[in-house]
């Protein structure tokens, strides 16, 4: 069985605690969560952590609440299996617990955390593109304070984000869905359970009084080195109505805005086809939803 | 009517295993052990110019650092060309460089990483094809020195580990009787056996009588002493192989893997117990594959449907050491023509050694192999002809008293009704859903007969202890097929006593008798047997034993679970009363059985035609699979498997259906999501997370169905049911899938990018 290497573990009680941990340690610190991705890098030798950060006894970051001024503060330890089961989740946001219900398996998800998908900023990420179509945002705490940053302008590339030094990540905020909307997250692996995207897009329509698109959001997971939207495709779709031609050139206007690499999970034309073929189909269910919500 | 053979006994080993008791490998503790780690080789083809291990002797906690010139030992059961630790020449990633014996398993790790390598890089070669041209890197120059049996004929100065040919009839003549002749080739790929216990091993060494005691889940104890004897220059009673619950092998555990390192650096530990665990990675990358293969076949046919020739000509993928695959692939060869009556027959089967992992022994021996290509052009001479794929196969198939291609008349061929109840299962003839948006419904069925080795021996010991409970030495293993439980029902029926009292532990060669191992879907026919001799033995003394102390004749006795009756009285007593006076003072009784088909009547083949090619028995299997296909994505998903299979007569229908079920998972698995992704001979997928398999969430409904074409010489009529099982899946599925929308995928696995091409291509 391969070990992992020697490292130093704290389990601070606080966010202060924490941060002041985090400064003190450097940039080989690193802060666990879930632990279904880190500790599996650190196994593979990817990363050599010289200290882990455990957030999991600080208390109040695994909320799902309601805020006053409305919305959605997911703490950022509540767990992928939480957002599946969530009846507010589930009454405000269904596509949340839709996408969570791809993440990986029962028991990976009983693990994982929100904060940690959104942490480990992999383009590849299953809850990032609906959070993206959903406008939310990350909230942020470090030595200098809180900040929130849009979940648009967070990721930078392939496993890195905004965040500071010693910055974590507290709550992902999502406001009110317009009146009128329906968002939907669809996603092709190459098995139906444990599997990581290929392609993965969500899709949010909001139609203004007369039906037609208001505002169109498309984002795509595994698409290029960050979660892709597709702007050309939302602007294309804006303005108009909800034919299904509209929505299949929005989908062709979405795959040629992403640059997909050939790895050994797929080829690059293989992906842009599906992105073409998914994009449809979420918009399509994004229809649906809209129609079934009113 | 019998009293246990036909019932699901629960297994005996259930309650061990689901309260983790049971001991696998893994498990093995032992005081004063120590822990293995091995430094890999990155170089697919080098020479080794200089290796330093200064390093790693230097970490606190290292016993031992061996390296090649340290033990300079080969191994290998059909040809000796495997050095247990590369000598000064590495053959594929993966290869063994040096191993570290240390007080835990993270020093060994640290240890070997500390190991100073310094290669020079060879030409390598990695498609068998490649490898086969005049100019191409050879792997073995010192073939023609490597110890082989007679039966392997390699050519040496080329990578032709074996070649093996088979002719009958004419060809020739055959093709320019044919209305048509089909000219096909298909390919299939090496696939993981990823058992959930990885490889792993113990190892000690007797300083004091040079001998080894080796802890392994290898699937042929007897064997592995034998070639672990041979390697060393050790006689057999010196080697003790000692077998633990395996955690799954499908073929993969079959020769000296994990078993190699421990024994090497075992020599070197004072005495000290050392045990190796595969890390996952390992287990994918530098364990045994699946060979893959290129099989062209060439079929000549009437336009009705009979086929009358057909020649292939095959080339395997090694890999870099021979393992099994020799006999993996002489096997597969001999296959090819498929559960098909053809008067004229020809094969070339070609193994190639390539700088890649070893390939080895794979649930189906080959024969999940050949089936791919033969079952796959039966479907396309079904189109090619307008005719039905099942009516094409039933108009040419064995039927009972049909001669195999060696003139050994068959006996027991369940064969048509596997056809004929599969297809009905599955709605063969009725009508599909409609395609539903990118949606199209497909189904497909394919064939496919297995052999087991043969003549090959199996013996075992039985003893009643002196309070009348039974105990069954044998070294067949528990692979996890149920075949302890199995072998207890067929002691339990001929002695006369409940199955779930008897003891049957986990094998050890210095104690319990040789049999050739648990492979080639062999031993509930073949130990069955020799339980069976035994179990008669055992009742005959029981009833004498029962008649001296009840003052009868034993002849008008008789026992049913352990109650012994008296004709025309009924029940006089229990076998533990009968026993217990028999033996105050303590004693036991013990028999032995043992049986070997060689000599049999029912293997005899025509003159002058190879002998060894008949089987002892014969197992024919069919799937009939429906499949739905997204024509947009590419995605294929299995919604129905009816799988029907001739096992002779079920001992236990549950264990049996398992068999099936986890053969069909196996087959979706491999059909539609396994595969290496290499570069240069590395294998870039070595987690489970990127080497696919089939999870829960992507199984369809499996119907198992069980034909029963009762054995004249199996026990209670038993054939086998383990490997055949999983060779048809691929077949049936690719059929389904050019049913659903007329795409023929040749080269497994078929993928969704596959099949998208395909489809750009003949849009349907
Ligand atoms: C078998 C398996 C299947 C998987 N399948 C999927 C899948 O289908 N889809 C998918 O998207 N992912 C999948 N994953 C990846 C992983 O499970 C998810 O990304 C998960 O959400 C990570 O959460 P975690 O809490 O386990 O994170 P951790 O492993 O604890 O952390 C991940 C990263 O985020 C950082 N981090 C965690 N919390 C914070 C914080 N509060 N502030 C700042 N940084 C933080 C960590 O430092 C680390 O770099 C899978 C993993 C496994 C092992």
């Amino acid at each position: 069985m391969k070990r992992l290497k020697p490292f130093a573990y704290r389990e601070p009680k606080t966010l202060r605690e924490a941060i002041r941990i985090l400064v003190g340690e450097g940039p080989r610190a690193a802060t666990l969560a879930g632990g279904t991705d880190l500790l599996v890098r650190m196994k593979q030798g990817v990363v050599t952590p010289s200290l882990l950060v455990n957030l999991k006894r600080i208390k109040g970051l695994d909320r799902i609440q309601r805020p006053k001024a409305g919305g959605l503060s997911i703490g950022t330890l509540s767990t992928i299996a939480a957002l599946e089961r969530s009846a507010l989740v589930a009454k405000r946001y269904p596509v949340l617990a839709q996408a969570a219900g791809f993440l990986g398996s029962p028991s990976i998800r009983q693990l994982a955390t929100l904060g940690g998908n959104v942490g480990r900023s992999s383009p590849a990420a299953d809850m990032v593109p609906s959070l993206v179509v959903l406008k939310a945002s990350v909230i942020a705490e470090g030595a200098s304070g809180k900040r929130e940053i849009p979940l648009d302008t967070f990721f930078k590339g392939p496993g890195q984000n905004a965040l500071a030094p010693a910055e974590i990540i507290t709550a992902i905020v999502v406001p009110d869905a317009a009146p009128s909307s329906g968002a939907a997250y669809v996603r092709l692996g190459r098995r139906e359970g444990m599997d990581c995207a290929l392609v993965g897009v969500a899709a949010s329509l909001t139609l203004d009084g007369a039906g037609s698109v208001a505002e169109a959001r498309l984002a795509m997971a595994s698409c290029g080195p960050v979660p892709l939207r597709a702007r050309g495709a939302e602007a294309f779709l804006s303005g108009g109505g909800l034919a299904e031609e509209r929505l299949r050139e929005a989908a062709r206007l979405a795959a040629g805005e992403t640059s997909p690499i050939s790895d050994m999970r797929a080829c690059a034309d293989y992906r842009r086809e599906m992105v073409e073929v998914l994009a449809y189909r979420a918009l399509a269910a994004a229809v649906q939803t809209d129609r079934k919500a009113r | 009517m019998e009293t246990w053979i036909g019932r699901s006994v629960p297994r005996l080993d259930g309650r061990e295993k689901v309260t983790g008791q049971a001991v696998y490998t893994v498990d093995v503790e032992l005081p004063n052990m120590l822990h293995a780690a091995v430094l890999r080789s990155t170089r697919p083809h080098a020479r080794i110019v200089d290796l330093d291990v200064s390093g790693a002797q230097s970490v606190p906690g290292v016993k031992a650092v061996v390296t090649g010139r340290d033990f300079p030992y080969t191994h290998g059961g059909m040809i000796k060309d495997q050095p247990f630790i590369a000598f000064d020449r590495v053959r594929y990633v993966g290869e063994v460089v040096a191993a570290v014996a240390a007080e835990t398993e993270a020093i060994a790790q640290e240890a070997a990483a500390r190991i100073r390598v310094r290669y020079e890089d060879l030409a390598a070669v990695f498609d068998p094809k490649e490898a086969l041209a005049a100019d191409a890197p050879i792997l073995h120059e010192g073939m023609a020195d490597y110890p082989h049996s007679p039966l392997y004929e390699n050519i040496p100065g080329t990578n032709v580990c074996t070649i093996r040919t088979f002719t009958k009839g004419d060809v020739q003549t055959g093709f320019a009787e044919a209305d048509a002749v089909y000219d096909d080739e298909f390919y299939i790929h090496a696939v993981a056996h990823t058992p959930m216990e990885t490889h792993a091993a113990v190892a000690q060494h007797s300083p004091a009588d040079g001998g080894y005691t080796v802890w392994s889940s290898s699937d042929g104890p007897h064997r592995r002493s034998k070639e672990l004897a041979e390697a060393l220059g050790l006689p057999v009673n010196k080697v003790r192989v000692l077998s633990t619950y395996s955690g799954g092998g499908f073929g993969g555990k079959g020769t000296l893997v994990a078993e190699a390192t421990v024994v090497a650096l075992a020599a070197f530990t004072g005495g000290r117990p050392v045990k190796m665990i595969f890390s996952r990675e390992e287990e994918l990358s530098a364990a045994q594959t699946r060979h893959a293969a290129y099989l062209r076949i060439k079929t000549g046919v009437k336009k009705d449907g009979t086929l009358v020739a057909r020649s292939a000509d095959l080339i395997w993928d090694k890999g870099a050491y021979a393992s099994k695959g020799p006999d993996v692939t002489y096997r597969g060869a001999m296959t090819i023509f498929g559960p098909y009556r053809i008067p004229n027959l020809e094969v070339r089967s070609r193994l190639v050694y390539t700088n890649k992992q070893i390939a080895g022994a794979y649930r189906g021996y080959g024969v999940t192999q050949v089936t791919w290509a033969c079952e796959a052009q039966m479907d396309m001479i079904a189109q090619r002809l307008g005719i039905d794929p099942v009516a094409l196969r039933l108009k040419n198939c064995y039927v009972e008293n049909d001669t195999f291609i060696n003139g050994q008349v068959m006996k027991a061929v369940g064969l048509t009704e596997t056809l004929q109840r599969a297809a009905r299962e599955i709605g063969w003839g009725t009508p599909k859903a409609a395609a539903s948006g990118p949606l199209r419904r497909g189904r497909g069925i394919a064939t496919t007969l297995k052999g087991t080795a043969t003549p090959t021996e199996s013996q075992c010991v039985i003893i009643a202890a002196m309070d009348g409970s039974v105990t069954l030495l044998t070294s067949a293993v528990e692979v996890g097929a149920g075949q302890h439980t199995a072998l207890a029902q067929i002691a339990a029926e001929t002695i006369g006593v409940d199955p779930t009292t008897i003891n049957v532990p986990n094998s050890d060669t210095f104690n319990t008798p040789y049999q050739f191992g648990t492979t080639s879907s062999r031993v509930t026919f073949h130990d069955g047997n020799a339980v069976r001799r035994a179990g008669e033995r055992i009742r005959k003394r029981i009833l004498e034993i029962a008649g001296e102390i009840l003052q009868t004749d034993p002849g008008r006795l008789s026992m049913v679970n352990g109650r012994i009756s008296e004709e025309g009285v009924g029940e006089r007593a229990g076998i533990k009363e009968v026993f217990s006076q028999k033996f105050p003072r303590g004693g036991m009784i013990v028999e032995h059985g043992s049986y070997c088909p060689a000599g049999s009547e029912l293997l005899k083949a025509d003159p002058g035609m190879p002998q060894g090619l008949s089987s002892a028995f014969w197992m024919f299997a069919t799937h009939a699979a429906e499949v739905e296909v997204d024509v947009e994505t590419g995605i294929v998903k299995v919604l129905k498997v009816a799988a029907a299979h001739d096992v002779g007569r079920v001992v236990n229908p549950q264990l049996c259906e398992q068999q099936i079920e986890g053969s069909v998972v196996m087959g979706i698995s491999n059909t539609l999501m396994e595969e290496f992704k290499l570069d240069r001979g590395r294998v870039l997928n070595n987690t489970l997370a990127d080497y696919k398999l089939a999870t829960m969430m992507d199984l369809p409904e499996i119907v198992a169905i069980m034909v029963e074409a009762g054995h004249p010489e199996g026990p209670y009529g038993a054939k086998g049911a383990g490997e055949p099982a999983v060779a048809p899946t691929a077949p049936a599925i690719a059929g389904a899938i050019f049913d659903a929308i007329g795409v023929r995928i040749t080269d497994l696995p078929i993928t969704p990018e596959k099949i998208r091409a395909a489809l750009k291509k003949a849009p349907c």
